[in-house]
């Protein structure tokens, strides 16, 4: 465990950039931009994102029919304010992970991580659970702490402008269902999108150069080879519905459904259920990629066990 | 091939075990089939030309790929247990670069978190004793001397049984590469560990090696004790009056020089060659290009001493 903990953060010192520092830019940014609205505009805050439309101005909270408190409005409203941090965390785990076992060869570092006890599985997944989870995780912390920076700045200057009882709607902030909910959603996500994230690993460790290319050429080639051949999309539509989240939207829409017989709307509709893992479950394509991913994590291992540089 | 054994030692005793070891690469065969030893408290060179196979040796010592027949390093099949092998075994090579975004500090954490044989706190005392690198510097920032003494501060707080290195003084002055192989005697050698050491400077090491081995063409063409060098291979210096008689004698080299002959030879007794000029042991400089040199390189290189 000592060992995989030391590994892991050593992943994250390598990767800190993308890892730590971009959502933390981008943290400091949407802080900078929401704050300055709060502090300087006469019209408060304006938050709107799909179907969010919510003002904050300083004499009133506007309050969606979709919620039942100021707090849990505010609360969800900030969240979605980490959504662009949550997508950058995600495009930088892509290339973190096409990186990861080319650079240390490519930059003659992997000659000394060998002479360490450390096995080439244990490296791999190291880095396969870094990019795959760990970045994404600090992300959410990311958006969190971004939550509740800005809750308390509103607090503070919703105080200051003398609106009574500002300080009740922290209470009410589900920051804690928030946050569980954000990683559970996204333990699932990772695991769907597995086999692409362990294919980019693969091919890390595979690529004599330019792992970019080595990596995209074979999937265009085979988008395009599909598509003359068949006249369909089986490739680009899986990674799509993988990659995008699309099969695990359907797989939770489906059990609600079946479920609650309505669709569901309000405060509740956003946080996660123990009967989304099950959905999750129930869908063959999950396992089929769980498998494919396995298959490309160990062709990542035994390749870097014959590769030294 | 002589063997550098002691009977006395069983297989489990050793720390290298070879039989019949080769390395294929497709149709190249860069390690001919070969069987040697290395019990513990030996200082073994390897010496041979660029593309001899003295680092497809010692990738296959430290289970970095593949190879035919039998090999057991402590006992073990390197290639099926590298990794748990590492955690008696320490290699420096020149290629193995450190990670440049890690500070020292950085470096020593991860070591500390991986290895349960090293001693963090010895390293940071051995850098702080004998180096200006301070925790805080980042790896990106030292010079490659201080890299390497920044690696051997690591390595040596280990508590390993075997010490590998490859080239480790490429790109190091004469005062580092002195230091290096001085630490490497004072800091680490003892009768229960055994060190490998692969360099171009031979003159620089010949001092501190117990054995040595030769390659040539993937093949070990020499492996004894350096003590038996000293008998066995000897220099004559000879005059041109002497050559004829001094060929008869059967050199594996010569070298003909302004007024005088250099003539190496392999066992021949040095009552025989006495009467025909001056006689000296061969330094393992003079022997490397005697029995590795190729006839036009060697001419520029041998520099006094002998040539094939």
């Amino acid at each position: 465990m000592k060992t995989m903990v030391g590994l892991i953060r050593a992943e994250i010192l390598q990767h800190r950039g993308s890892l730590l520092i971009t959502p933390l830019v981008i943290a400091g940014l949407i802080a900078a931009f929401v704050l300055a609205q709060l502090f300087f505009s006469t019209s408060g805050v304006n938050i709107e994102f799909g179907s969010f439309d919510v003002r904050l101005d300083g004499r009133r909270i506007i309050d969606p029919d979709a919620f039942e408190s100021v707090g849990q409005t505010v609360g969800a409203a900030f969240g979605i304010f980490g959504v662009p941090i949550f997508f950058v965390a995600n495009v930088l785990a892509f290339f973190v992970m096409l990186s990861a076992l080319y650079e240390e060869r490519a930059e003659r570092t992997v000659l000394f991580f060998k002479s360490m006890p450390v096995s080439d599985t244990q490296a791999v997944l190291a880095k396969y659970v870094t990019a795959s989870f760990i970045g994404p995780f600090i992300a959410i912390a990311v958006m969190m702490g971004l939550t509740i920076v800005l809750s308390l700045s509103t607090a503070i200057v919703f105080t200051v402008r003398g609106v009574p009882q500002v300080w009740g709607f922290l209470l009410e902030l589900p920051l804690l269902r928030l946050f569980t909910s954000l990683a559970g959603y996204y333990s699932l996500y990772a695991l769907w999108v597995a086999p692409i994230f362990a294919y980019l690993l693969m091919m890390s460790a595979l690529a004599p150069r330019s792992p970019f290319l080595f990596a995209l050429l074979p999937v265009a080639v085979a988008v395009i080879a599909e598509a003359i051949l068949f006249g369909s999309d089986f490739v680009a539509s899986e990674i799509g519905n993988r990659g995008l989240a699309i099969y695990l939207a359907e797989a939770i829409e489906t059990s609600r459904s079946l479920l609650g017989a309505r669709a569901e709307t309000g405060f509740d509709a956003y946080f996660m259920r123990f009967t989304d893992i099950l959905a999750t479950l129930a869908v063959p394509a999950f396992w089929i990629g769980l498998g494919c991913a396995a298959l490309f994590l160990t062709v990542a291992i035994w390749s870097r066990s014959r590769k030294t540089l | 091939m002589s063997d550098i054994v002691p009977s006395e030692l069983s297989g489990d005793d050793l720390i290298v075990d070879a039989v019949g070891l080769s390395k294929t690469y497709g149709q190249f065969q860069a390690l001919k089939p070969c069987s040697f030893s290395i019990p513990p408290g030996r200082v073994v060179g390897i010496f041979g030309p660029n593309g001899a196979g003295k680092t497809t040796l010692l990738n296959a010592l430290l289970g970095l790929h593949d190879y035919d027949g039998q090999l057991k390093l402590l006992g073990r099949d390197p290639y099926k247990h590298r990794a748990k092998l590492m955690e008696h075994v320490s290699f420096i090579s020149d290629v193995a670069t450190l990670p440049r975004w890690m500070s020292v500090s950085d470096i020593l954490r991860y070591v500390s978190d991986v290895h349960p044989r090293f001693d963090e706190a010895a390293a940071l005392e051995r850098l702080q004793r004998h180096t200006r690198i301070t925790p805080g510097m980042k790896i990106m920032n030292l010079s490659k001397g201080m890299v390497v003494q920044l690696h051997l501060s690591l390595v040596l707080a280990i508590d390993s049984r075997l010490l590998v290195l490859d080239e480790p003084t490429l790109g190091l002055d004469v005062l580092h590469r002195r230091s290096l192989y001085d630490a490497l005697i004072e800091e680490f050698f003892d009768n229960n560990r055994s060190i490998i050491v692969t360099t171009h400077h031979i003159d620089e090491i010949e001092q501190i090696l117990t054995h040595v081995m030769f390659l040539r063409d993937g093949e070990i063409i020499l492996d004894t004790a350096i003590e038996d060098l000293a008998g066995r291979f000897m220099i004559l210096e000879a005059s041109p009056a002497n050559a004829e008689a001094a060929q008869a004698l059967g050199p594996i080299a010569s070298r003909t020089g302004i007024g005088r002959s250099n003539y190496i030879y392999d066992g021949v007794d040095r009552s025989a060659l006495a009467p025909l000029g001056d006689v000296r042991r061969a330094t393992l400089t003079e022997l490397f290009i005697a029995q590795l040199g190729h006839p036009a390189e060697s001419a520029e290189a041998a520099s006094g001493a002998t040539q094939t």
